[in-house]
């Protein structure tokens, strides 16, 4: 019933400079980079580069959307403190300045940096940042496929 | 939430030594702000955990102090709205969801057979999460030796002990209410803890020889463990105070026998013959098929077919360039009908924490191991 992990399973393509820091969104689709004709790249293909580039951002945020489902149709109250002090949607209020905060108490042992490192990066994922992540690497992805191209 | 509204996510660290302290500041600051970001926090502060007699004497060291203590410090040294809300974890904690004050949504919220009388974290309303141990925070204290014969807590009825107290991580309630709350809870927590030192291993016992009986044990849903004195402690605060909290059973997955817990959404799941177990519950994980609790709180043994999760023996140095990745699970893994559903349940818990931990290893490794 289990399965050793694929040895190239979320594994970042192989890098001769290994600049490239991708994570396993990133390599769904990618290529392998020593397939890749140079030659053929002389021939323009910036306007398509473009067009492939605002796809994968107009793709990235479907995902996000698929994500987080709520993020648009629940969120959106707007904010106000009424007179008896309450919070009427305080996440969402327009000036943006109520926040959620996330705390956890550790001590200092090597047992719980671990924890704290997994918790930070399962919140990471969840708050969306882990997005934000995955766009600037196809930002770089597709800047470095387009140095190589001209 | 939109992206916008998430606060700081903050790891109190008590304890420290000055060398445990520049170290942990530095393996934070390489490792998790710059990689995560700013809002990625660490917060030292000092030793909470020694335990006094009545001479002033140390004469314990009870780490569980630290949470109280250190929300207290955090809240004392930070400078946040008293409108922000605060989400309380534990360290054993994987988020699932977003963690917000919002509780509006039918579809994400499960409040057992009780009536949901609260819908948004605000001034006067935090929620938590269902814990099984009913209103023994009232029966098995001497609340006034705790907080004063005229404290509020003293005279609560055994119902509303049982309807709004019994709750424990996550909690949420906003900064202004937290702060009250850290405040009480530090210092109830050392009469509480005198009176009822009992860890979660040493009371299971004690409890069902005991038989306190609960609405939660009568519905057969109680838990099998109960809580160290620090969440009695909490509960007493909360209830001097007059924090009615309300209490969700949705926020938290850990015991795979337990009742009070976001179980009814992962048996769904189960349910969805459509949908297997171990593939939904592998890293991403989506609530857009199905609604989702809110945090896996891995603080129990999960086992099925031979595999084993326990963070007690987990590899305290995993996050390193040269450790291998764990054994990912088929997806059919827990899916045989045979299998009873605690089986699945695990399943579910094996999947999540595995493909999470991977996860999460790849991407320490993209950002801090050359190839």
């Amino acid at each position: 019933m289990l399965r050793k992990r694929p040895n190239n399973l979320y594994k970042s393509r192989s890098s001769s400079d290994g600049s490239l820091s991708t994570d396993p969104h990133t390599n769904h689709n990618d290529h392998n980079c020593d397939d890749y004709d140079g030659s053929k790249g002389k021939t323009s293909n910036i306007p398509l580069l473009l067009i492939v580039f605002l796809g994968m951002i107009v793709g990235a945020i479907g995902v996000v959307e698929y994500w987080n489902p709520k993020s648009l149709q629940d969120f959106g109250h707007g904010g106000s403190v009424d007179s008896g002090g309450s919070v009427r949607g305080a996440l969402t209020n327009g000036n943006g300045s109520d926040q959620v905060h996330v705390i956890f108490s550790t001590d200092c042992s090597a047992f719980q940096h671990w924890q704290s490192y997994l918790l930070a990066f399962s919140a990471y994922q969840v708050c969306g940042d882990y997005f934000k992540f995955f766009l600037v690497t196809l930002f770089v992805l597709m800047w470095i496929f387009e140095g190589e191209t001209t | 939430m939109k992206q916008h509204d998430i606060g700081t996510i903050v790891r109190i660290a008590s304890g420290c030594g000055e060398d445990e302290e520049e170290a942990a500041q530095k393996w934070h600051d390489e490792h998790i702000a710059n990689v995560f970001g700013e809002r990625y926090r660490i917060h030292f502060t000092p030793h909470f955990s020694s335990v006094k007699d009545s001479d002033g004497n140390v004469k314990g060291d009870y780490k569980f102090f630290n949470k109280p203590f250190g929300l207290r410090h955090w809240m004392a040294n930070t400078n946040i709205n008293d409108n922000d809300i605060v989400v309380l974890i534990d360290p054993d904690m994987i988020i699932l969801t977003q963690l917000n004050g919002d509780f509006s949504s039918q579809r994400d919220v499960i409040v057992g057979n009780r009536k949901q009388e609260k819908f948004k974290v605000e001034h006067g309303s935090p929620f938590g999460q269902t814990y099984g141990f009913g209103a023994q925070w009232s029966t098995k204290i001497d609340l006034a030796k705790v907080a004063g014969e005229d404290s509020p807590s003293v005279g609560i009825s055994r119902q509303n002990a049982f309807k709004y107290y019994p709750v424990g991580p996550p909690y949420l309630a906003t900064a202004r209410d937290m702060r009250n709350i850290a405040e009480k809870w530090s210092e109830f927590v050392p009469e509480v803890h005198k009176q009822y030192p009992y860890l979660l291993a040493e009371v299971r016992d004690f409890v069902w020889k005991d038989a306190f009986i609960t609405e939660a044990c009568i519905l057969n849903v109680c838990s099998l463990e109960l809580p160290p004195g620090k969440m009695f402690a909490y509960c007493v605060a909360a209830a001097h105070l007059k924090l009615a909290h309300q209490r969700v059973d949705h926020l938290m997955v850990s015991n795979v026998g337990a009742g009070g817990e976001g179980w009814p959404f992962v048996d769904e799941i189960i349910k969805d013959e459509s949908t297997n177990v171990c593939e939904f519950a592998t890293f991403p994980v989506s609530s857009k098929l199905h609604a989702l609790p809110a945090v896996i709180h891995y603080c129990q043994r999960y086992m099925l077919e031979g595999e084993l999760f326990s963070k007690r023996r987990f590899n305290t140095n995993f996050y390193s360039c040269d450790t291998p990745s764990l054994t990912v699970y088929d997806n059919d893994f827990g899916g045989d009908q045979k299998t009873e559903l605690k089986g699945k349940r695990n399943a579910f818990m094996l999947c999540a924490i595995t493909s999470m931990l991977n996860a999460s290893l790849d991407h320490f490794k993209n950002n801090h191991c050359s190839r």
